[in-house]
């Protein structure tokens, strides 16, 4: 990856993250309560700034919005992102277990069954993805 | 599986760029690619025999592996 969209992706992700700060406190400080209305104006304002960002950097360098677009398509890069995926699935399954079996040591069912459920969970969506990729394929 | 993309490239005159340009592909891809690391799909292959006017069979280099596989 090029540096320079590197550095795109890494100022999305610094801008989704600043507007999920700056979101929060705007809806704190106009007196909002906590809990799910704030975490909403945060991800909206995150959202905002993301997509402000993306429509600045379009007009300001089509090019490397182009280069952003091919290294989205890219084989190779479609690839790695499947691989990452397939290792990300197995490291999740791994941590969930151990997140079961800690919970049962210190016998806490809330944290071994809520683990356990996250790992069901995870596994239904893989038997079902695979079931339909195989019908597609 | 090898390939002559690195010595069909340069005898072209054409940059790693361009070339990625030209495929819609990411520079690092072709650079895997010549450097080896990276079998194209056959979409891309037909797309870069295309480009150059070759047949697959030019470019890419199809060896049994010694298993059989």
């Amino acid at each position: 990856m090029d540096s320079k969209v590197k550095k795109y992706y890494l100022s999305r992700a610094f801008l989704g993250l600043l507007g999920y700060f700056i979101g929060s406190a705007i809806f704190t400080l106009m007196g909002g309560s906590r809990g799910f209305y704030r975490l909403l104006a945060s991800f909206a304002f995150s959202g905002i700034l993301f997509l402000l960002s993306e429509l600045i950097s379009a007009k300001r360098n089509p090019v490397l919005k182009h280069e952003v677009e091919i290294e989205e398509k890219d084989e190779r890069g479609k690839n790695i992102q499947g691989k990452a995926g397939v290792f990300t699935f197995t490291c999740m399954l791994v941590v969930y277990f151990i997140i079961m079996f800690v919970g049962a040591f210190f016998e806490n069912t809330l944290i071994s069954m809520g683990a356990a459920g996250l790992v069901l969970t995870q596994l239904i969506i893989f038997l079902v993805s695979t079931f339909y990729w195989r019908s597609k394929l | 599986m090898k390939n002559r993309l690195k010595e069909i490239r340069n005898v072209k005159g054409i940059k790693q760029e361009d070339l990625a340009d030209i495929l819609h592909v990411s520079r690092q891809t072709i650079s895997s690619l010549e450097n080896g690391k990276y079998n194209p799909s056959i979409q891309l292959a037909f797309k870069i025999a295309r480009y150059f006017d070759m047949h697959i069979e030019e470019i890419f280099l199809y060896e049994e592996e010694t298993d059989g596989q």
